[in-house]
């Protein structure tokens, strides 16, 4: 998580404005912020549709409650918070016939067609990195989220997913072994050598 | 590459994913919350409206319509009696209903002819109906005279005459009735049939009564003898008194009113300020009264809020005035919501005059002195409502509901950084009490 400072002036007048709720300073705070937690939503979901309805169901939280937000923090850290809180809320609300498993079967892991084992990638992209994600079982997808991005502890992460802290760490050190492999090692060592 | 570094790497590349959404799901978005915007407005609306039905309507209600004048309870010493009209067969011949007999005929013709009115009368029965209008007083003029704590007239307290019918009563001249001892008191003793009033029967029911002959606890009894009720509070000639309300400000300026617009980039939004003000009148009649209104301070103000050079930018605006207002007031309905004082409901309207004592702009956290910016005097027109109610010891308290425009500028548009824009009105809508003190001598002996 990014380190708190305080909201700037500008932030600080656009908070109080969407606060009174003036539509104009609500789209001012989308545009700043929309692109960002669509990355967020994208990194949730299984596909691009589910990271729109998620992106829009949590902006729509967040301008609904806007006025808890506190004007000492920071803005965009309260609305990542409040669009990851919807995240984990329609995970496990809606998508409750997936659950949090606790192994894949080798039919899972080699469900994906576009990537294959061991094949040295040529090119690695951003994309990629999301289509790999995104073949994650569910449950390894958001402990891996919560835990490497969000930067929750496990005892945190087990609370909000309803699972017991020793399978959120099974869950996250089979989530990385399988980006890991699906990534491929070699090709990871080339992508972020050539950063 | 250990695992830290991996995991640096990844949070790095997954920042990288940042990418626009579609429009879609922006409109999307916009679209619900104005849904929700003006579902929220309609309820807002509705509320008020509700409150200000609530408050006229209620008032309405509650207050009971003043009751009419029973112009039958009185008559004119001079008429004959109205309650002939109402018993039949008396209205055959002359002199009956309402005819009034020239007081230059003297008692005597007068008597006279009453007699032959009643001589002439119908055998017919009167009613205990007509008996009521008969004793000049309906169920109305009942109720109001024992509320005034008067004994009513009851039928029960006519005495009726010793051995007598009431058709015999009817066949007997008036002069041939005999009286018991101490029930008719002649007031005339040359009247029309040299009446003594040994031999006089008491009188009966259905037999009018004549001038110049009074009877104790009858009906026949004249107007100078009826009660007279309590001179009125409300109807003493003068009124000091406090106001004291709060009122929602709107700046109708040019920027105002494009922030209306869902295209513009400014947003605009009212203030709330409470008054306090002194006032003092005079009652011009029972339900009319002009007043003056002094404020020592009355606030004006609004909230811009605008997206200028990459920033969004709050700043307010607020004017303080001297105010001074003349008002003219007449109550629609008078009644009793507490049935031991009297209220009303009065509309109220009339100008005012403001001078100005300082204009400040709010912003960033500082406030800048822009009296310099602004007209030293306007004016404008006042209008509401009161409902009032009285209380003890010439005491009146009220709940105000009103609106007040400024028909003149209030200025500003000369000045290129001022923050408003263009010729600039005050809208204000409030809500507040009133109490006042009357006092001074009474308007007159009137009744409700």
């Amino acid at each position: 998580m990014s380190p708190m400072h305080s909201v700037k002036d500008d932030e600080k007048a656009l908070l109080e404005a969407c606060i009174k709720g003036d539509p104009k300073a609500q789209e001012v705070l989308y545009d700043r912020f929309a692109p960002r937690m669509y990355a967020i939503c994208r990194s949730y979901s299984e596909n691009d549709l589910e990271a729109q309805d998620l992106l829009q169901e949590g902006f729509i939280k967040v301008f609904k409650n806007i006025g808890k937000c506190s004007s000492e923090g920071s803005l965009e850290a309260w609305v990542r918070k409040v669009v990851v809180n919807n995240n984990i809320d329609h995970y496990r609300h809606k998508n409750k016939k997936y659950g949090i498993k606790a192994t894949t079967t080798d039919e899972e892991l080699n469900n994906d067609a576009e990537l294959v084992e061991n094949e040295a990638l040529r090119s690695f992209h951003d994309n990629d990195l999301l289509r790999v994600l995104r073949i994650l079982p569910h449950g390894y997808r958001m402990v891996l989220n919560l835990y490497i991005v969000e930067g929750y502890p496990h005892k945190e992460i087990a609370e909000m997913l309803g699972i017991s802290v020793s399978t959120s760490k099974s869950q996250f050190f089979r989530a990385k072994e399988l980006l890991k492999k699906k990534l491929g090692k070699e090709s990871i060592e080339e992508y972020f050598a050539a950063i | 590459m250990n695992d830290r570094q991996f995991w640096d790497s990844y949070l790095s590349s997954m920042e990288d994913l940042r990418e626009d959404p579609p429009p879609e799901v922006k409109r999307q978005v916009f679209q619900r919350m104005a849904r929700m915007r003006r579902r929220k407005r309609l309820m807002q609306g509705g509320a008020y409206g509700l409150l200000a039905l609530l408050f006229l309507g209620g008032s309405t209600f509650f207050l009971l319509p003043a009751e009419e004048q029973d112009e039958t309870a009185y008559t004119d010493e001079d008429a004959v009696h109205v309650w002939d009209r109402h018993i039949p067969g008396l209205n055959a011949g002359p002199g009956t209903s309402r005819e009034k007999v020239p007081p230059e005929e003297g008692k005597k013709e007068r008597a006279d002819k009453l007699v032959a009115q009643t001589v002439s009368a119908n055998e017919g029965e009167a009613s205990e109906k007509d008996l009521d209008k008969r004793g000049g007083r309906t169920a109305s003029g009942e109720a109001r005279e024992r509320k005034k704590g008067r004994r009513s007239v009851k039928k029960a307290d006519m005495k009726k005459p010793e051995g007598s019918t009431p058709d015999e009563n009817k066949t007997k001249k008036r002069g041939e009735q005999k009286k018991p001892a101490g029930t008719v008191k002649k007031k005339n003793p040359g009247g029309a049939e040299n009446l003594d009033e040994s031999s006089l029967e008491p009188m009966p029911d259905r037999i009018p009564k004549a001038d110049g002959y009074e009877a104790e606890g009858t009906i026949g009894m004249k107007e100078k003898e009826l009660p007279v009720p309590d001179i009125d509070i409300s109807q003493r000639r003068f009124f000091v008194g406090a106001d004291m309300a709060f009122n929602f400000t709107r700046l109708m300026d040019r920027k105002t009113m494009e922030s209306f617009k869902a295209s513009s980039l400014v947003a605009t939004e009212g203030d709330v300020f409470m008054d306090v003000a002194l006032s003092g009148g005079v009652n011009l009649s029972e339900r009319t009264r002009v007043l003056g209104r002094y404020f020592m301070k009355k606030d004006i103000g609004q909230q811009y809020y605008q997206y200028v050079e990459g920033r969004f930018r709050e700043q307010g605006i607020q004017l303080t005035y001297r105010n001074y207002e003349l008002l003219l007031e007449h109550d629609l309905l008078q009644g009793n919501i507490d049935p031991e004082h009297q209220s009303y409901l009065s509309v109220f309207g009339g100008g005012h005059v403001a001078s100005l004592r300082q204009a400040q702009r709010k912003g960033e956290g500082r406030m800048v002195d822009v009296s310099g910016q602004y007209r030293d005097r306007t004016f404008g027109v006042k209008g509401g409502f009161r409902l009032g109610m009285e209380c003890p010891s010439g005491f009146d308290v009220g709940l105000l509901l009103g609106s007040s425009y400024s028909l003149s500028d209030i200025g500003g548009q000369e000045n290129p950084r001022s923050l408003t824009e263009g010729k600039t009105r005050n809208l204000s809508l409030g809500a507040g009490l009133s109490v006042r003190y009357n006092f001074g001598p009474p308007l007159g002996a009137t009744h409700p």
